[in-house]
C-alpha cells in the first residue's frame, strides 16, 4: 500500500446568502475522497456542482463547514504553524484563468524567480538555472529566449504552461488545477493535459484536476488515475477511467458520457440523447436529504425524494451512490 | 444543389492602436440552401469576423476592405443600408455570440419580440404578437407561459440562448447564422442545443451558418465544415470527409488533438507551437512556423484555395488542382 497523499473526510461546505446571510445552501455535502502518493484524480461536473469548492478545499484556500482535510496524513484542523508552513509547500493550486492568475508587469523570470527565493532561497547562478529548468519542464522552450517577456506575450496555452511553472518553484508533491484547459484554444488543450500528465508519470507529482470535459478526463486517466463525477454537492460515481467510462451506472454519468461531443460525424448526426426532466442545478439546503439528481432523473422512485444515496461498491474499484441502479 | 450566398474575396480589418489586425484575409466560399455549414476556428483566428463582415455588423473599428456577399443577386456589402433592413432579420437572422449577455437585462422577454417587430415596422396586434412568439418559444422547447413574462435574469444560461434563437425565428428567416451557440454552456445544455438545431433544421428547412471553436460539435450538426486559421480559410469540405480524409496539416492537426469520448486516447496529439499574432501575420502559409510539412516555397508565397475534388478545397502547397502534389 501506497502512502495516501491528500483525504478528504466527511467534508461538507454550508454558505450563507441573503441581505442577513441566513438563507443557506449546501455545496458540498459529506465529500469522502482518497488519493494515493503519485496517482491521478480528475472530478468531473458541470458549472454549479461544487467543483471548484471542493478544489479551493482540499488546497486549503478554503475551510470546511463540517469534516476535516487530511495532507500527507494531518489533519489541517490541528496542525501547527511550522508544520502548516513545511506542509503548504508540498501542495499547490493551479487557476483556472491564466489570463487574470499572472501579473502582467513582471517579466516571465521575475514571475518563477520570486517564489523560488522564497520557497528554496535561491540566488544567483542557481536561480538562474532553476528558473531555466522549470520553464523547460513545461515546454517553454527556449527558456532564455522567454526570460525577458512578459506574459501577455504568450498564447492562453503558454500562459497556462507558465502558471504550472510557478506552480513547481515550491517543489509540491500535490498538484490542484482547476479547470486548467477551460480557457485554452483547442488545439493546445492536448497539451496542457500532456504536460501534467508528465509531470505525474516524471516527477511523481500527485495531480488532482478538476474538469468538465469528460473526454479530457478520460485523456488524463485511461492509463492510471480514477475518476470521480460530482453532482450537487455529492459524488454520484468513483471509480477508474475504464469502469466509469466504458461502463457508467449512476443515470447522470451515462447523460453526460452521452451527451460529450463525439469526433465522428456519421455517428454523431444519428445519435438520440435522452432529454432529463430539469436542467438546472439542484438547489440544496442543509437539511435536504434526497438524491441531488432526483430532479432531473427519469428514473427515480420515492425512496430517491427521501434519502439520499451513500457510494456503494459496486465492482472492483467502482463505486456509486443510486438507489435504482445500485445493483 | 442551389447556392443560397456567396461570399468572395472577402477582407476586414480591425484598426488598432498597435496597427492593424488582418482578421478576415481573402475568404471565399459559397453556402448551399439548406445545409448546415460551421465555421470552425480557434480564438482570434477572425472566424467571428466572417460573419459580422458578412451582415455588416462589425463593431466601430472593424473595416471591410474588399469583397463581396451576394444574396439573390444583390451584394450586400453594397446595398443601402434601408434595403439592407429588409433583409435583416426577415431573411437573414444572427444569433450573436454571448448570448447570456445579449438580452436587455430591464426588459421582459415579450419585449424583446415586440422591440423587433417594430424596428421592422410589423403592424401586428399585441395578442397576434404574443401567439406567435409562443409559437417560436415551443418551438424551442421552452413553455411560453413560463418564459415570455419574465426578465432574463430569470432564466438559466441555456434558456437565454434558446430564446434568442426563438427571437430570430420570429420572421422566418431562411439563413440563421450563429456566433458561437455553444460555448460557455455546460456539456449537458451544449448536447441539448444541439439537438434543438438539427431538429430546427430538418422541420422549418432553413440554411444555417454557425460558427464554432469545437469541431466536435460541427461533426454533429454541420454538412460542410470551413476551416480558418489565422484569418484564412484553409479547408472546406463535407464533414465527413474532414473527419475522414483531413487535407490540410491544421485540419489533421485539429482533428488528432480532439479529446473526444470515443478517440483513440493514444493518437491523441497537440499541434505544437502557438496561433499567429493577426497584427504581424507569419508570411506566406500562416500555419508554416507549426507545420510539420514546411517547405521553402511556404515561407514566402501563400497557397491558394484549390479544388481537389467536388467540394473538398483546400489551401496548402503539399496540393494541387485535382490531387498530391508530392
Amino acid at each position: 500500500m501506497s502512502e495516501i497523499a491528500i483525504r478528504a473526510q466527511n467534508v461538507s461546505k454550508i454558505y450563507s446568502q441573503g441581505l442577513f446571510r441566513k438563507k443557506y445552501k449546501l455545496v458540498l455535502d459529506n465529500i469522502n475522497l482518497e488519493v494515493k502518493k503519485g496517482d491521478r484524480l480528475v472530478i468531473i461536473g458541470e458549472s454549479g456542482m461544487g467543483k471548484t469548492t471542493l478544489a479551493r478545499i482540499l488546497s486549503n484556500l478554503d475551510v470546511p463547514s463540517f469534516g476535516e482535510v487530511y495532507w500527507f496524513g494531518t489533519s489541517l484542523k490541528d496542525v501547527n504553524g511550522n508544520e502548516y508552513k513545511h506542509l503548504r509547500k508540498k501542495v499547490q493550486y493551479v487557476h483556472q484563468d491564466p489570463y487574470a492568475s499572472l501579473h502582467p508587469s513582471k517579466t516571465i523570470f521575475k514571475i518563477i524567480a520570486d517564489p523560488l527565493k522564497k520557497c528554496q532561497g535561491l540566488t544567483g547562478r542557481k536561480l538562474e538555472e532553476k528558473v531555466y529548468e522549470l520553464l523547460e519542464m513545461v515546454g517553454l522552450t527556449p527558456p532564455d529566449y522567454f526570460f525577458n517577456k512578459y506574459p501577455h506575450h504568450l498564447s492562453g496555452g503558454g500562459r497556462q504552461r507558465l502558471a504550472i511553472a510557478r506552480a513547481l518553484t515550491a517543489q509540491p508533491e500535490i498538484l490542484i488545477a482547476d479547470e486548467p484547459i477551460s480557457m485554452i484554444d483547442m488545439s493546445l488543450r492536448a497539451a496542457i493535459i500532456k504536460l501534467l500528465k508528465d509531470l505525474n508519470d516524471k516527477h511523481n507529482i500527485t495531480v488532482i484536476l478538476i474538469l468538465h470535459d469528460i473526454g479530457a478526463a478520460r485523456y488524463f486517466t485511461y492509463e492510471k488515475g480514477e475518476i470521480a463525477v460530482l453532482y450537487g454537492g455529492r459524488i454520484v460515481e468513483k471509480g477508474s477511467s475504464e469502469e466509469v467510462i466504458t461502463r457508467p451506472i449512476h443515470p447522470y454519468t451515462k447523460v453526460l458520457i452521452s451527451s460529450s461531443p463525439i469526433a465522428d460525424p456519421e455517428l454523431a448526426k444519428n445519435r438520440e440523447i435522452e432529454q432529463l426532466r430539469s436542467y438546472d442545478p439542484p438547489v440544496r439546503l442543509p437539511e435536504t436529504k434526497n438524491c441531488p439528481f432526483s430532479h432531473a432523473c427519469n428514473y427515480f422512485v420515492d425512496k430517491c425524494l427521501s434519502v439520499t444515496p451513500e457510494l456503494e461498491k459496486v465492482n472492483t474499484n467502482h463505486y456509486v451512490a443510486c438507489h435504482v441502479f445500485k445493483d | 444543389m442551389n447556392c443560397l450566398l456567396k461570399v468572395s474575396n472577402l477582407k476586414a480589418i480591425y484598426l488598432v492602436r498597435e496597427g492593424t489586425i488582418k482578421a478576415t484575409d481573402d475568404v471565399s466560399f459559397e453556402i448551399f440552401e439548406n445545409t448546415a455549414a460551421a465555421i470552425v476556428g480557434e480564438s482570434a483566428s477572425g472566424k467571428s469576423t466572417i460573419i459580422e463582415a458578412m451582415t455588416r455588423t462589425l463593431p466601430p473599428n472593424g473595416r471591410i476592405l474588399s469583397g463581396t456577399v451576394e444574396y439573390k443577386g444583390k451584394n450586400l456589402l453594397q446595398v443601402k443600408e434601408e434595403e439592407l433592413r429588409t433583409i435583416r432579420w426577415k431573411e437573414i437572422a444572427l444569433v450573436p455570440q454571448a448570448a447570456q449577455q445579449s438580452l436587455n437585462p430591464t426588459m421582459k422577454i415579450i419585449d424583446h419580440f415586440k422591440d423587433t417587430i417594430e424596428a421592422h415596422k410589423i403592424n401586428w396586434s399585441y395578442e397576434e404578437l404574443v401567439k406567435k412568439a409562443s409559437e417560436k418559444i415551443k418551438m424551442v422547447r421552452l413553455n411560453p407561459e413560463a418564459v415570455l413574462f419574465s426578465y432574463p435574469m430569470q432564466l438559466s444560461g441555456g434558456m437565454k440562448q434558446r430564446v434568442l434563437i426563438a427571437l430570430a425565428l420570429l420572421l422566418d428567416p431562411k439563413i440563421l447564422i450563429l456566433d458561437e451557440p455553444t460555448s460557455a454552456l455546460d456539456v449537458l445544455t451544449q448536447a441539448h442545443i444541439v439537438q434543438l438545431l438539427k431538429e430546427l433544421k430538418r422541420k422549418l428547412n432553413i440554411t444555417l451558418i454557425f460558427v464554432t471553436h469545437d469541431i466536435a460539435v460541427a461533426a454533429e450538426l454541420a454538412d460542410n465544415i470551413f476551416v480558418i486559421y489565422g484569418g484564412c480559410l484553409v479547408e472546406c469540405s463535407p464533414t465527413v470527409e474532414i473527419f475522414k480524409n483531413p487535407k490540410h496539416p491544421y485540419t489533421k492537426g485539429l482533428i488528432n488533438s480532439i479529446m473526444a469520448i470515443n478517440a483513440d486516447m493514444s493518437k491523441i496529439k497537440a499541434i505544437p507551437g502557438d496561433p499567429p499574432s493577426l497584427l504581424n501575420p507569419p508570411s506566406g502559409c500562416r500555419f508554416h512556423p507549426r507545420c510539420e510539412h514546411v517547405m521553402d516555397i511556404c515561407k514566402e508565397v501563400r497557397p491558394p484555395l484549390v479544388q481537389l475534388s467536388d467540394g473538398v478545397k483546400v489551401a496548402c502547397h503539399l496540393y494541387k488542382e485535382g490531387g498530391y502534389r508530392r
